[in-house]
């Protein structure tokens, strides 16, 4: 799995929800709530080592938009 | 560090820096594991709120149950700045420290109203309809200055059962207050807030709904705080109103601002969203004296207003304001053409 994934599933209050969703999803419109997200946008702070831009935390729609964050966004 | 790895007495620091919900009026319906989901925090933690005094009634299948809105506070107050509250609030205001242009130049948004069902369930819920309560949901003021529908046409009513989706471009505006006597009553309810004489926390609907006994108890948020400053406005001879809508940035948040007309216009006056930039770093929020004044007159990019002039709720289950819950299954995210 790749670890945007990963991040993405250790966010879920029910972590099963990810396996209906494919990377390319909108997270909320697959379910994925706010409370959620919240944890989401911490865990990718933590994984970076650094707070994410407001641009950022628009950007965190899809596990593919974290995959790009993650590569991207490591400085 | 999170709160779950934090020691047990991690949400303590909370009790006894905020005031819990009236016994007459609290809904002590939240149990133990809900509570550790909201507050990310461990089964154990949460027993010990009870333990040390947060109100509560037991169950004798759930165990311990509270009240929503105290739990809330409790996330706000405690200090760990890892709790959803605290995030959520950071989080949604990192916006302030971006430049002041990108507070007002046009954002598209798509925007989807699905309030969960119930404590720790999710937007699904509402879409799949699957239980008995009828969800009834505020819609947008499309007439509003500065929102602009670009979806499909939403019913032409203030309310709508069940939820909705929408895209909306939203234009701020970089505008002032001149009125002195504006500026007295601004100054009244800020000031209230900064110098603690009003404590700024999660208020339950019941209690937002009688505002000046809320502002007696030297407790208030964006709903009670919108009310009494149109309500003195008025009182001032001024024409003003308090507004609700949503807060739109990692998702969407349930917030109130009042609105005074100068000059023909208009203009938005946010004392909390002023307070918070003020103090700063309490909640992980970057202190700007720059949005704090941007807050008297301005108006954001971010805040799509619902069609209330009296900061009425945005959701309701059975004709009652829902829970604060319900909003988990708000969603906001750029538009397609941002």
């Amino acid at each position: 799995m790749s670890v945007a994934r990963t991040l993405v599933r250790e966010s879920l209050d029910h972590p099963a929800l990810l396996d209906r969703v494919v990377d390319d999803a909108d997270l909320a419109g697959a379910g994925v709530n706010s409370g959620e997200l919240i944890k989401l946008a911490l865990r990718l702070e933590d994984h970076l080592g650094r707070p994410l831009g407001d641009e950022e935390l628009l950007g965190l729609t899809s596990v593919n938009a974290v995959a790009e964050l993650l590569q991207n966004g490591a400085d | 560090m999170t709160v779950d790895t934090a020691a047990s007495d991690a949400l303590l620091g909370a009790l006894g820096r905020f005031t819990t919900v009236p016994g007459d009026i609290g809904r002590y319906d939240t149990d133990a594991e809900t509570a550790t989901r909201a507050l990310r925090a461990e089964l154990g933690q949460v027993h010990r709120l009870a333990d040390e005094g947060l109100p509560h009634r037991i169950d004798s299948e759930r165990g311990p149950l509270f009240d929503y809105d105290d739990l809330m506070n409790v996330g706000m107050f405690c200090g760990t700045g890892q709790t959803v509250p605290e995030l959520g609030l950071r989080f949604l205001m990192r916006f302030a420290a971006s430049s002041r242009s990108s507070w007002y130049a046009p954002r598209d948004w798509q925007i989807g109203v699905h309030p969960a069902r119930t404590a720790g369930g999710d937007g699904e819920d509402a879409k799949g309809g699957g239980d008995q309560i009828e969800v009834t949901v505020r819609l947008p003021d499309l007439s509003a200055p500065g929102v602009e529908l670009l979806s499909e046409p939403l019913p032409d009513t203030g309310l709508k059962t069940s939820g909705y989706q929408a895209e909306v471009r939203l234009t701020g505006a970089d505008q002032t207050v001149r009125d002195p006597r504006i500026h007295e009553v601004w100054e009244e309810v800020v000031d209230a807030f900064a110098s603690r004489r009003v404590n700024y926390q999660t208020v339950p609907e019941t209690l937002r709904a009688d505002h000046n006994r809320a502002w007696e108890m030297g407790i208030a948020d964006c709903v009670v705080a919108a009310r009494l400053l149109a309500e003195r406005l008025r009182a001032a001879g001024l024409e003003a109103r308090a507004r609700r809508g949503y807060l739109l940035g990692l998702f969407g948040s349930d917030h109130a601002w009042c609105e005074v007309v100068e000059d023909g216009v208009h203009k938005s006056l946010d004392p909390v969203f002023a307070f918070v930039a003020t103090v700063g770093d309490e909640r992980g929020v970057a202190e700007s004296p720059e949005f704090a004044r941007a807050c008297y007159g301005g108006r954001f990019n971010r805040l799509l207003p619902c069609r209330t002039e009296t900061a009425d709720p945005l959701v309701y289950f059975d004709g009652e304001p829902a829970p604060y819950w319900a909003m988990v299954g708000v969603s906001a995210r750029p538009g397609r053409s941002s």
